[in-house]
């Protein structure tokens, strides 16, 4: 079935080409790495710049000479852009995605549902943002490159992988011939088909969804703005559904279910997606021309890894995980991945980290992925009911919904939002959580509160851990000495923020009053007080940094 | 009943109705509603609840 265009040929987009360098193990140098990192998509780049950050170099691995060739994600989440933030990458994409908050469902030709993000004057990112992954990752290749820290080694494929003394010895085939590479730890970021879990026999577990989808690219010039449209049972695609999305060029995203009698063969080809298409251009109420721009078939599953470590082996995205698209979360859940696994791997590399770091990374991040599977599951049996009886609730549910809250409220698509690892053996609990209202809570990520016209709390986020002191709360000169000696014995660095109390911000924080929030270098919470106490502080800081046993 | 309750029984109803399965399926739905009926406090509230769930269905042809 041939495409009209290859996988890096675009109607828009011009496809970098990498340059494949030769090795330096191929000239006989024996070197061993701190950190190999498998795959050098927006995940594995993520975590190459999150250890550059912290002075950490590393070596990533590609099959490929170029990005996009894999996975096709489009939409960004606030977070997300607040770790790209950390990373020093977020004005690069703030200038080329466009942003939205707001999306509609349809039930055959009426709308019942108005999904409004929450968004206000003191945000200072989106709930959401659309960029093809080509940008995301080319903008990440780029930042990764600017540091200096990152052997970006472009059309050098892994072939073999195994475990000797807690080393990854691995074989890599490139365009200048087969090498060795040893690293002390490795980072597989390699996608769905990680070649990293198949050299160590690892499977996925979990259920696959029978709904099948076909995404279609396609270039059409329209006024619509920015925002989820999701249509069930519409004219264009009668007792299945549809999704539309805008991004930047004038590319809209258009995944269309395949009803159950439909072949997938049949379904591929151009002649039938070009009919598919043109029906829902035309219920759109577009008429500009359109053309074509790429095609794939997508199925939802939830599978993921039972650890998420392997020794010196570490997986993340979608090597680790498989998420439905439903809500956004595959790329996003992979970023966050990555945010969470740099900082502790820098850490350890620096010999730094306690002796449970590492471990926390299953329980925080496999944590997150199970969260996930509940939101998408969600979502993705309301779009592609798995059953007669699922099929009849929802539409019940969707019949009800344009006049009445309770169903109505059942069509809110669940978009990503950050986990909280209240549960991680690194966070520290409340001692009484009656003195704090509201706010993130010991384990969730910082609130990105205004404090002034220009400013936000995340600009004052430190580069490993930070105190942000409220109003009566900050330490005076004594404890300051102290804060920085606890810091000190603890290994790391720690960057004070003294802010006032009785502030928006303050009370974004569950802090109206004066309180203390100690933040992790990926911007989690890991505990709080009303009042700062240096022996409690050194104490969660020992704990953050994996010093305590789960 | 909160969201989140509502939520519950949308997907315990689901699974009734694969547990009954086709056969029986207008027959279940139809006791559902009967106990339903003399759950609710008066007959305002059920005569309510019938007239939203004929909405928007086309009536049946004419007798």
């Amino acid at each position: 079935m041939p495409r009209p265009r290859g996988q890096t040929q675009s109607l828009y987009y011009e496809y970098p080409r990498y340059v494949s360098a030769p090795a330096p193990e191929l000239g006989g140098e024996a070197s061993r790495h701190a950190v190999a990192i498998v795959g050098a998509g927006p995940v594995g780049l993520c975590a190459a710049l999150t250890l550059a950050r912290h002075g950490v170099p590393s070596v990533v691995l590609d099959a490929k000479t170029s990005v996009g060739e894999g996975s096709r994600a489009i939409c960004i989440a606030r977070h997300s852009v607040e770790i790209f933030q950390q990373l020093g990458v977020a004005g690069r994409f703030l200038g080329k995605a466009l942003p939205w908050t707001d999306g509609t469902s349809y039930y055959r030709e009426q709308p019942v549902y108005r999904l409004r993000m929450p968004h206000g004057p003191d945000e200072r990112y989106y709930p959401m943002y659309n960029l093809q992954q080509q940008y995301i990752e080319q903008y990440l290749v780029e930042a990764a490159q600017a540091t200096g820290l990152v052997d970006l080694r472009w059309g050098h494929a892994l072939d073999t992988l195994r475990l000797a003394d807690d080393t990854a010895m691995l074989e890599v085939e490139s365009p200048q011939g087969r090498y060795h590479l040893r690293a002390s730890y490795l980072v597989a970021a390699d996608g769905a088909h990680s070649r990293v879990r198949h050299q160590l026999g690892l499977k996925l577990a979990g259920a696959a969804y029978e709904g099948r989808y076909v995404i279609v690219d396609v270039q059409m010039r329209s006024s619509y703005p920015t925002e989820r449209r999701a249509f069930f049972d519409p004219v264009a695609n009668r007792g299945a559904t549809i999704l539309v999305h805008k991004q930047p060029d004038d590319i809209w995203r258009i995944d269309y279910q395949l009803r159950d009698d439909e072949d997938e063969q049949e379904a591929l080809s151009e002649r039938e997606i070009r009919a598919r298409v043109g029906a829902i251009v035309a219920m759109l109420g577009e008429r500009a021309p359109w053309q074509l721009e790429w095609w794939s078939l997508y199925k939802a599953y939830t599978l993921c890894l039972d650890g998420y470590r392997h020794g010196p082996v570490l997986f993340a995205g979608d090597a680790a995980h498989l998420v439905p698209i439903f809500g956004v979360r595959g790329l996003n859940s992979g970023l966050a991945d990555a945010a969470d696994l740099g900082w502790k791997l820098a850490m350890q590399v620096q010999g730094r980290a306690g002796p449970h770091l590492l471990d926390s990374y299953t329980p925080e991040r496999r944590g997150a992925t199970l969260d996930v599977f509940a939101q998408a599951g969600r979502s993705t049996r309301f779009m592609t009911p798995p059953s007669r009886g699922e099929r009849l609730v929802r539409d019940a549910a969707l019949s009800l919904a344009a006049g009445h809250d309770c169903a109505r409220r059942l069509l809110d698509p669940r978009q990503s939002q950050p986990y909280s690892y209240a549960a991680s053996p690194l966070t520290t609990p409340d001692d009484d959580c009656s003195l704090f209202a509201g706010g993130p809570t010991p384990g969730a990520a910082l609130a990105n509160a205004r404090l002034d016209d220009d400013t936000f709390l995340l600009d004052g986020l430190g580069r490993e851990f930070t105190l942000f002191a409220f109003g009566d709360a900050a330490p005076g000169d004594a404890d300051r000495a102290a804060l920085a000696t606890v810091a000190r014995d603890a290994g790391v660095d720690l960057e004070l923020r003294c802010l006032a109390a009785g502030t928006p911000a303050a009370a974004r924080c569950g802090v109206a009053e004066g309180g203390v929030l100690l933040v992790r270098p990926d911007r989690h919470v890991c505990a709080r007080w009303r009042h700062a106490d240096v022996a409690r502080v050194g104490a969660a800081l020992q704990r953050a940094l994996g010093r305590s046993p789960a | 009943m909160t969201p989140a309750e509502f939520e519950q029984a949308y997907e315990r109803l689901a699974a009734a109705l694969d547990a009954v399965g086709e056969t029986d399926e207008t027959l279940f739905l139809t006791r559902l509603a009967l106990l339903l009926a003399d759950a609710c406090p008066d007959l305002d509230a059920f005569a309510a609840a019938l007239d939203a769930a004929q909405a928007g269905l086309a009536p049946a042809a004419g007798e």
